[in-house]
């Protein structure tokens, strides 16, 4: 199957990624009883606790933006890239019943994942408008390139994702080094920090991190009405191409075997 | 290589093998540096470990034509399910080729792709569309697919709560009513109520009657022989015989018992010979199992009276034989062996150089699953045998829908019950 004939047929199999998608969202809030509440619970807390802890407590720079939105702008982007990441690792193996059984695209999986996370996100964005509205962030013209960042981002998610899930049917290992390597991961984004700390020979290996670039760039677009820094935006998107890539051969490579690990 | 790429063929499997690893699915973590490689180059199944690895089916080839109905048979372990899961695209081939030309649907396990804290309605959609429909073409035949199931109470239900049954009907609703091309159906309809079966047989046949191609796996001979155009006889993983469906049978049986005599190879002959030597003297020429009227049969109801009739040519005078007749079970196992000397009866003169037949008459109390008759002919010593044949005619006894295992013995259950005096509980002393 070429490249071309496998997105048409994922294209096909569309329905199938959005019924899934409903199945996962369904599942995950049926039993719960706040439902829906907690996507937008979750990072709400997180931002608090951040609040307390960095800018109260440690007292972390916020270049002169008050640190809740601060927090807040990185930390909404960042968990929609963690849950993703976090579901759609595990989500071929939780499936392996129907993988061994039927035949549908398997990358399936890993999309929809990405897909009730952004349900998930959309909620959250809710709540950041209410925090705009509350510390009068205007809206601004550069505003207009948040969807290309948006897109960069997917790609990244899609592209760990892709691979990560494939690797892990085969090495186990990876479903259980996610949470601490998305911690690690955390730490080396400018998500409770400025990059402005970040020491100036750094710099340049820091923007390495296409996560860092993304939620950088995310912060310059909304809160500081500023154009992003081309270099940086234009290093996350080649890196995230190159990561969506390498994803994607490697779940294209491995699908074919998923079947055959009993 | 294969020379008759027919054109009509909508499934072409190529001298196709298929090689398993044994053992966990998992790498530990230093084969795992090492595998990875590997397994990104797409070599993974090419490893040096080669007793690690098992072969499930070996360069099997065939044809099915559009509207053929193809049987797979054979014994456990024998690469059935691995040639649904090729043909499904589920897994791919080691080795060579497979063309499927058209929209398949697969009932390959029961229920699966089913989740069970879904309603019923809410998974029909969910199949559908794993099996590639539209939510449109769904709705469309939302209510043929509920009403074929018989679900309409359940349909809210979540299928958790359903019985296997239910499962079975449901799956095989939806698979039928996504008009597929080639339909492939495992084990599963044997879980369903005879009514059902009935009713899916019915409507498989009709869907190949306007074209569809029927890929059938089954232990299930019966239906099997009942459905089938042509059918194929797996043996560890290779194809060791095509042709008709009883044919097929007949090689079923065959390796069946050279399976069974291997087993019990020490239970044989534990009817008073001790002597294993066929003397010669005489020649069974035919064993044939026939009903009422005559009619040869391989298939039979339980608790069919039949007539086993055995030709035998003389060689050389027999005074007073013993003859024999004896039922196994496909595994060897003896179900009932019969013979003269312990009825009291004598045989009488034989003249060699003539032909005899003599008959036996057998009710055939006995239950679902392949049998093999056969019988022989000893000496009025019993010093030997002028001819023994183990598995002359094998048969088939259909199912009561009822009761399983070898024997019916006509079970019925009375429900007079005892209520008793429930007893207090008297605390313990001391």
């Amino acid at each position: 199957m070429t490249v071309l004939e496998n997105l048409r047929e994922l294209y096909d199999y569309r329905e199938l990624l959005w019924m899934w998608t409903l199945r996962s969202i369904k599942a995950r809030y049926k039993q719960s009883l706040l439902g829906l509440a907690w996507a937008i619970f979750q990072p709400l807390s997180l931002t608090i606790a951040y609040v307390l802890v960095f800018s109260h407590v440690m007292r972390f720079p916020s270049d002169g933006i008050p640190y809740p939105i601060f927090a807040y702008s990185a930390v909404l982007p960042w968990s929609f890239f963690a849950r993703s990441v976090s579901s759609g690792i595990p989500s071929v193996v939780h499936n392996m019943n129907l993988v061994t059984k039927i035949y549908f695209p398997r990358a399936v999986f890993p999309l929809s994942a990405i897909a009730a996370s952004f349900v998930d996100f959309l909620s959250g964005v809710g709540v950041f408008i209410g925090l705009m509205v509350y510390y009068r962030v205007p809206i601004n013209p550069a505003m207009g390139l948040l969807p290309m960042l948006f897109l960069i981002q997917l790609l990244l998610t899609a592209g760990v994702s892709l691979g990560a899930s494939a690797l892990n049917v085969f090495y186990r290992d990876i479903n259980n080094m996610i949470p601490l390597l998305l911690q690690l991961w955390m730490y080396a984004c400018p998500i409770i920090y400025p990059v402005s700390l970040v020491p100036a020979w750094l710099q340049s290996w820091y923007m390495l991190n296409p996560m860092a670039g993304i939620v950088h760039s995310y912060r310059q677009i909304i809160l500081k009405a500023q154009l992003p820094d081309w270099p940086t935006v234009g290093m996350a998107g080649v890196i995230s191409l190159l990561i969506f890539a390498g994803g994607y051969l490697i779940f294209r490579k491995l699908e074919d075997s998923f079947a055959d690990i009993i | 290589m294969l020379t008759s790429s027919n054109r009509d063929a909508v499934i072409r499997v190529e001298n196709v093998s298929k090689r398993y690893r044994l053992g966990a699915g998992q790498y530990s973590l230093r084969e795992a540096i090492y595998a990875l490689p590997r397994l990104l180059a797409g070599r993974n199944h090419q490893g040096a470990e080669v007793n690690k690895h098992v072969w499930a089916l070996k360069d099997v080839t065939f044809e099915v034509k559009k509207g053929e109905v193809l049987g797979i048979i054979g014994p456990n372990g024998a690469g059935k399910s691995t040639i649904l899961k090729l043909l499904s695209q589920v897994t791919r081939p080691t080795h060579g080729q497979i063309h499927v030309g058209g929209r398949i649907s697969a009932l390959i396990e029961l229920g699966a792709g089913f989740h069970p804290d879904l309603t019923g309605r809410e998974n029909v959609y969910l199949n559908g569309a794993i099996m590639g429909l539209s939510q449109k073409d769904i709705r469309q035949r939302f209510d043929d697919i509920v009403a074929f199931a018989e679900l309409e109470r359940f349909i809210d239900t979540p299928v958790k709560r359903y019985s296997s049954g239910m499962y079975a009907r449901l799956g095989f609703s939806i698979a039928v009513h996504t008009d597929p091309e080639v339909l492939l159906v495992d084990e599963v309809l044997s879980v369903g109520d005879v009514a059902f079966q009935r009713r899916s047989f019915e409507r498989m046949q009709q869907m190949c009657k306007q074209g569809l191609t029927l890929v059938f796996v089954s232990h299930n001979l019966q239906a099997v022989g009942a459905l089938c155009d042509r059918v194929i006889l797996l043996n560890k993983g290779r194809v060791s015989l095509q042709g008709t469906p009883q044919e097929a049978i007949d090689g079923y049986f065959a390796a069946m018992s050279g399976q069974g005599e291997t087993d019990n190879g020490t239970d044989r002959f534990r009817d008073g010979i001790r002597d294993r030597i066929i003397k010669g003297g005489a020649k069974i020429l035919s064993v044939r199992l026939v009903d009422d009227q005559g009619v040869e049969r391989n298939l039979v109801r339980p608790g069919e009276e039949v007539k086993v009739c055995f030709t035998t040519l003389f060689e050389v005078d027999a005074f007073d034989p013993i003859i024999a007749c004896f039922i196994r079970t496909a595994n060897g196992l003896l179900v009932y062996d019969i013979n003269n000397d312990w009825m009291r009866i004598s045989t009488g003169h034989f003249r060699g150089g003539e032909t005899y037949t003599w008959t036996w008459r057998l009710k055939l109390s006995l239950l679902e699953g392949a049998y093999a008759l056969g019988g022989n002919i000893a000496l009025n010593d019993l010093s030997g045998y002028y001819d023994s044949i183990e598995n002359a005619v094998s048969f088939y006894v259909q199912s009561t829908g009822q009761s399983k295992g070898i024997a019916d013995l006509k079970g019925q259950l009375l429900l007079h019950y005892e209520v008793g005096e429930r007893k207090a509980w008297e605390p313990r002393l001391g």
